[in-house]
C-alpha cells in the first residue's frame, strides 16, 4: 500500500502536500501526481523542499501545475528524482526526471543514481595539473584549461557564451574518444535542438546504433518551469558521475547556463517562504551552488572536465549569481561587450580572465612570459586610453605609442574565426595549436611584426597566415 | 558597471588634467601673440634686405663668394627646427614626416631638444643641437648659422637646408624644406620666404667703398637673417600649434568629464533603486 497525500496548496510552481502523520516523505523526496488536464493524461514529479508541521510538506513542481486541484491524491516514490546512468543513456536527451525526451522508446539502463548525491571526499580529490588543449588562442594563451578542471565562460547577454561553449564542443568533444555529457539549463530550446543535429551529423552521436554514441544530453530549457531548471544540472552531473565513479572513465560536462541554474532556484525561494538576500536572491545562493559546484570534481580514479557558460546580468560581474560562480572555477573566460562591439570575435578580455593553470610550472617559462607580457601591454594601452582620449596618439613618448599599436595588434590577433561561426563570419574556422599561438604572441611583443599593418592581424589563425596576408596586400 | 569610487576617481582626474591643459592653453595664447608679431615685425627689415639684394644679385657678373657656387652635392646639410616641448599636437609629428629617409650622408644640426631626440633616437647623423628660448634673439640664432656656414665652408656639407614649420595662421602650419645655401636664385630665397619684393626698383645702387666689400659682408647677413625670420616662423607655429592643442585637449577632457558623470550618476542611481527594492522585498515577505 503507497503512502499517499492530498493537495492543500499550488502557489505557482510550489505545491503543499499533507501526509497521514507519521507517514511524510523526507526531504529531497519525488512526489507523484496522476491526473488528466483537458482529457490527457498527465504525471507530474514533485520535489519535497520543507516540512511545515502538522504533516505537510512543501515541494516543488517539476514539470507545469497546470491543471492541479487542492485534495488530489499525490503519491510518494520513496526515493528522489533518480536517472538512468551508464552506457544506455548515450545517444539520448533526457529530462530532470530522467525521462527520454527524443521520442526513441524507453531507456535499457540497469542502473539509477538519485541526483542529490554526496560530493566525493577531500581524500579522493585529485591534485594533478595537465593542459587541455583547445585550438582557441586567447584561451589556450591567457586562461589554458587544466584536464579534469572547471573552466567558466562569463558574458553578458549576447556577447557570444554559447558560440565558445559550441566551439569548445566542436574542437574538444567531437575530436575525443571519451564520453561527454551536456546539459542546456534555462537556454534557448532551438539551440538544445541545433546541438544535437550537429552531434549526429559529427557521428558524436550514432543515429544508426545508439550504443556507439559518445554524448548524452540532458534538457531543462527556458520554457520549463523553475523546478526543471533547478534540478536539470543534477540530472545531467549524475549522469557523468557514474562514468567518473563507476567506469573509472574521464568525462567532459557541459552546461549552458549555470546562472539559470542560481536564477530557478531564486525564483522558487519566495515562493518557499525565504526573504530575499542581496539583490533579490535567495538567501541559500552560495549554498545551492556549492553543492553542485562540489560534486564537479576530479578523483583519483576518473575526471570530470566541465565547461560552463555564466550568464551575467547587466554586464556586471560583481552581482552575487556570477561572483559566487568565480570562486569555484579553475579558468575563467571573461566576455566583454565592449570587445564585442569592436568586432572581435571571440570577446574574451585578457586582462580579467584568468587560469589556475598560468604558472611557470604547469605551462612553461616561455609560454608564461608572453601571457604576461601580452597582458601588459594591453594593460599599459588601457592606462593610456584617457591621454589618448584628451591628447591625441601624437603626444605620447615613443615607447608609448609602440605600446599602443603593438597592443591594437594583440588585440585584432585575438580574434579568430570559429568552426562554428562559419556561417556568421564567412571565414573558415580555425584551430591553432598552443605552441603556434605562443609563438605568434612572441613575435609581436618583441616587435618582429611592427611593419605589418593592424588589419592584417584580424581574424586569423597562426601568425604564418597574418604574414602571408600582408605579403599578398603588400 | 564600474565601480562608483573608480568612477568618481577618473572624474578627478580628468578634472585635474582638464586644468593644466586650460592653463598651459592660456600660457600658449600669450606666448603666441608674441610670437606671431614677432614674426611680422622682421618682414619690413627682410624686404629693405631684398631691395637692396635683387639689383646687387642681378648686377654682380664676375663677382664670386663661396655662397653662390655649387658643388656636386655628396653630403646634404639639413637644419632642423623643432620645440624644446611636446604637447603641440601633430606639429613636431607632421614636420618629422617631411624628413629624407634614413641616408647617413644627410648631415643634421638641431634646433629645439624634440628635434634633437628623434634624430638620434632614429639613428641619423646628428652633427650639432642648439636650443633658443622662446623670446628669439638674434644672436641665438647666429651662433646656429654660424656653425651650419662653417660646415659649409669647410666642405662637410654641401648644401644647406632648413625644415621648419612654416606659420601659415594660428589654425595651419605647414613643414617647410627651404633651400638655403648655394644661393643660386635669390628670388626663389626670398619667394619662399613670403616675401614679395615691391615693384622694381630702377634706381641705380651705388656702393661705398665697393660692391665686393659690401656683398663679402651682406651674403651672409642676408643667409643669417634669412634663418632668423624662419625660427621666429617655427616660434610662431609651435605657440599657435599648442594653443589649438591644449584647447582641443581642454575640450575633450570636458567631454570625458561630461559623460563619465552620468556614467557615475547612472550607477548612483542604480545601486539606489537596488537598495529600496531590497528593503520593500525584505519587509513585503516577513510581514
Amino acid at each position: 500500500m503507497s503512502n499517499t497525500g492530498k493537495i492543500v496548496q499550488v502557489i505557482g510552481a510550489v505545491v503543499d502536500v499533507k501526509f497521514e502523520p507519521g507517514q511524510v516523505p523526507e526531504i529531497y523526496q519525488a512526489l507523484q501526481i496522476s491526473y488528466t488536464v483537458r482529457g490527457e493524461s498527465n504525471s507530474l514529479i514533485l520535489e519535497i523542499q520543507q516540512h511545515l508541521g502538522d504533516g505537510v510538506v512543501r515541494a516543488v513542481a517539476m514539470s507545469s501545475t497546470e491543471g492541479l486541484v487542492r485534495g488530489m491524491d499525490v503519491t510518494d516514490t520513496g526515493a528522489p528524482i533518480s536517472v538512468p546512468v551508464g552506457e544506455g543513456v548515450l545517444g539520448r536527451i533526457f529530462d530532470v526526471t530522467g525521462a527520454a525526451v527524443d521520442g526513441r522508446g524507453e531507456v535499457k539502463a540497469d542502473k539509477y543514481y538519485p541526483i542529490h548525491r554526496q560530493a566525493p571526499a577531500l581524500v579522493d580529490q585529485s591534485t594533478e595539473a595537465e593542459i587541455l588543449e583547445t585550438g582557441i588562442k586567447v584561451i589556450d594563451l591567457i586562461c589554458p584549461f587544466i584536464k579534469g578542471g572547471k573552466v567558466g565562460a562569463f558574458g553578458g547577454a549576447g556577447v557570444g557564451k554559447t558560440v565558445v561553449i559550441m566551439e569548445l564542443i566542436n574542437n574538444i568533444a567531437k575530436a575525443y574518444g571519451g564520453y561527454s555529457v551536456f546539459c542546456g539549463v534555462g537556454e534557448r530550446s532551438r539551440e538544445g535542438n541545433d546541438l544535437y543535429h550537429e552531434m549526429s551529423d559529427a557521428g558524436v552521436i550514432d543515429q544508426k546504433n545508439l550504443a556507439n554514441s559518445k554524448v548524452a544530453l540532458c534538457y531543462g530549457q527556458m520554457n520549463e518551469p523553475p523546478g526543471a531548471r533547478m534540478r536539470v544540472a543534477l540530472s545531467g552531473l549524475s549522469m557523468a558521475e557514474y562514468f567518473r565513479d563507476e567506469k573509472n572513465l574521464d568525462v567532459l560536462l557541459f552546461v549552458d547556463n549555470i546562472f539559470r541554474f542560481s536564477q530557478a532556484g531564486s525564483e522558487v525561494s519566495a515562493l518557499l517562504g525565504r526573504s530575499p538576500s542581496a539583490v533579490g536572491y535567495q538567501p541559500t545562493l552560495a549554498q545551492e551552488m556549492g553543492i553542485l559546484q562540489e560534486r564537479i570534481t576530479s578523483t583519483k580514479n576518473g575526471s570530470i572536465t566541465s565547461f560552463q557558460a555564466v550568464y551575467v546580468p547587466a554586464d556586471d560581474l560583481t552581482d552575487p549569481a556570477p561572483a559566487n560562480t568565480f570562486a569555484h572555477l579553475d579558468s575563467t573566460i571573461v566576455l566583454e561587450r565592449r570587445i564585442a562591439e569592436l568586432g572581435i570575435y571571440p570577446a574574451v578580455e585578457p586582462l580579467d580572465s584568468q587560469s589556475t593553470a598560468l604558472n611557470p610550472a604547469v605551462i612553461g617559462e616561455e609560454h608564461y612570459e608572453v601571457a604576461r607580457g601580452v597582458q601588459n601591454v594591453l594593460q599599459r594601452y588601457k592606462d593610456l586610453q584617457d591621454i589618448i582620449a584628451i591628447l591625441g596618439l601624437d603626444e605620447l613618448s615613443p615607447e608609448d605609442k609602440q605600446a599602443v599599436f603593438r597592443a591594437r595588434k594583440i588585440q585584432k590577433f585575438l580574434s579568430q574565426p570559429f568552426h562554428v561561426a562559419e556561417v556568421f563570419t564567412g571565414f573558415p574556422g580555425k584551430y591553432v595549436s598552443t605552441a603556434d599561438t605562443v609563438k605568434g604572441f612572441k613575435m609581436i611583443l618583441d616587435g618582429e611584426l611592427d611593419h605589418i599593418a593592424e588589419n592584417d592581424f584580424y581574424m586569423k589563425g597562426s601568425i604564418e597566415e597574418v604574414i602571408a596576408a600582408s605579403e599578398a596586400s603588400a | 558597471m564600474a565601480n562608483l569610487r573608480d568612477i568618481r576617481r577618473r572624474i578627478k582626474s580628468v578634472k585635474n588634467t582638464s586644468q593644466i591643459t586650460r592653463a598651459m592653453q592660456l600660457v600658449a595664447a600669450s606666448k603666441m601673440k608674441r610670437a606671431q608679431d614677432a614674426a611680422l615685425a622682421g618682414r619690413p627689415y627682410a624686404q629693405l634686405l631684398a631691395r637692396i639684394m635683387k639689383p646687387v644679385a642681378s648686377g654682380i657678373l664676375g663677382f664670386t663668394h663661396p655662397f653662390l657656387e655649387e658643388r656636386t652635392v655628396i653630403n646634404r646639410g639639413i637644419i632642423l627646427v623643432s620645440t624644446d616641448k611636446g604637447l603641440c599636437g601633430g606639429l613636431n609629428g607632421n614636420l618629422f614626416r617631411e624628413l629624407p629617409s634614413k641616408d647617413q650622408s644627410v648631415k643634421y644640426i638641431t634646433v629645439g631638444r624634440k628635434a634633437a631626440q628623434f634624430i638620434s633616437r632614429s639613428g641619423r647623423h646628428l652633427v650639432a643641437d642648439f636650443s633658443v628660448s622662446d623670446n628669439t634673439t638674434f644672436p641665438e640664432v647666429k651662433a646656429v648659422i654660424a656653425h651650419a656656414i662653417s660646415c659649409f665652408l669647410d666642405g662637410t656639407i654641401d648644401t644647406l637646408e632648413v625644415l621648419y614649420s612654416g606659420f601659415v595662421n594660428t589654425l595651419k602650419q605647414e613643414p617647410r624644406l627651404v633651400p638655403l645655401l648655394p644661393l643660386t636664385s635669390i628670388e626663389d630665397a626670398l619667394k619662399s620666404l613670403g616675401i614679395v619684393p615691391e615693384e622694381t626698383d630702377d634706381r641705380e645702387l651705388n656702393f661705398e667703398p665697393d660692391v665686393e666689400t659690401i656683398l663679402t659682408d651682406l651674403l651672409p647677413l642676408f643667409v643669417r637673417r634669412q634663418f632668423f625670420s624662419m625660427v621666429r616662423a617655427a616660434k610662431a607655429s609651435e605657440h599657435s600649434a599648442r594653443m589649438v592643442a591644449m584647447k582641443s585637449a581642454t575640450d575633450n577632457a570636458n567631454n570625458l568629464v561630461d559623460s563619465l558623470t552620468l556614467d557615475y550618476n547612472k550607477a548612483r542611481q542604480a545601486a539606489i533603486t537596488q537598495e529600496i527594492l531590497e528593503i520593500a522585498a525584505a519587509t513585503a515577505s516577513n510581514s
